[in-house]
């Protein structure tokens, strides 16, 4: 007769030390879930605009230009993969080279906002202002609040990286750092579905 | 209690037009075709949707970090003896 061996002891784990999501990033996450929202209602106040007509344009306005906002697109998207890569080199321990692809994520950052600007002032001329129609109001209401935010995104940024080097960019990770890359990739993804929408549809 | 059971059955047996009406912009204003009430359709499924999205990507997010943090127990291994007789046993663990 055999006996049966005795199971094998469990491993044990080792102790998790810290809350399984960070306090920053579940703030961040929650601030940025609140954004999405007020969107959602800025983004189903331009559907009830678009929809209910076939002309649009409305006849006599300006057509938004898009292949310059495709450009502009093209550019944000750029500085998103600069600031993945400068978290990349900040959690490996090279300061200076995060520092350099931070700076790069935020002049195209302000590329951006620059572009915009352009823009806008063109748009104007043309006759495309914020109250003179439906059009008009809607075009400004969402793409400028996505401006703002950008403009957000980017004093966050820019804090990050005026910041002492011996404070910034260094692991367990800086706060402001983490906070502006967040922010960043919320605005950069945010505005991968507004250009469809707003300039291609 | 069964007055109130009562009260929503028959509410819900009313003819779909008359409920309409209990928003005057709806009942009166925009017609079943009428561009407008489709475009105002769309952006209300739209806005909607979009907490329930919202919350359901948080929460699979919270989930799998949880998961990722707090991987699951194995069983727990016996090495059945075989062929019967054998003494093939566990192996020590060298931890």
């Amino acid at each position: 007769m055999t006996s049966v061996a005795p199971a094998m002891p469990r491993r044990s784990l080792p102790p998790v030390s810290g809350p399984v999501v960070p306090n920053l990033r579940l703030a961040m996450v929650v601030l940025v879930t609140a954004e999405l929202m007020l969107f959602a209602g800025l983004v189903g106040m331009y559907l009830t605009f678009r929809l209910q007509t076939a002309d649009w344009p409305p006849p006599g306005q300006p057509r938004l230009p898009v292949g310059l906002t495709a450009f502009n697109t093209a550019v944000l998207a750029l500085s998103g993969i600069a600031l993945a890569a400068a978290r990349r080199a900040g959690a490996a321990g090279d300061t200076p080279l995060a520092a350099r692809r931070l700076g790069w994520a935020l002049g195209l950052g302000l590329s951006f906002l620059g572009v915009q600007g352009i823009e806008w002032t063109r748009l104007v001329r043309h006759g495309l202002t914020l109250g003179a129609n439906a059009y008009g109001g809607a075009f400004y209401l969402v793409i400028g609040c996505h401006a703002l935010h950008v403009l957000v995104g980017t004093l966050l940024l820019g804090v990050a990286a005026l910041r002492p080097r011996r404070e910034r960019l260094s692991p367990p990770g800086d706060g402001v750092f983490e906070a502006g890359a967040i922010y960043w990739y919320f605005v950069v993804g945010l505005w991968l579905l507004l250009f469809p929408l707003v300039y291609l549809y | 209690m069964v007055p109130a059971v009562l009260l929503g059955a028959g509410t819900s047996l009313w003819p779909a037009s008359v409920l309409a009406q209990g928003c005057a912009m709806c009942g009166n204003s925009l017609g079943a075709d009428d561009p407008f009430s489709n475009a105002l359709n769309t952006s209300i499924l739209f806005m909607m949707a979009a907490p329930y999205a919202l919350a359901a990507g948080v929460a699979a997010w919270l989930v799998w970090n949880y998961r990722r943090a707090h991987p699951r127990h194995r069983a727990d291994v016996i090495d059945f003896p075989w062929p019967p007789g054998s003494t093939h046993g566990p192996k020590e663990d060298p931890s």
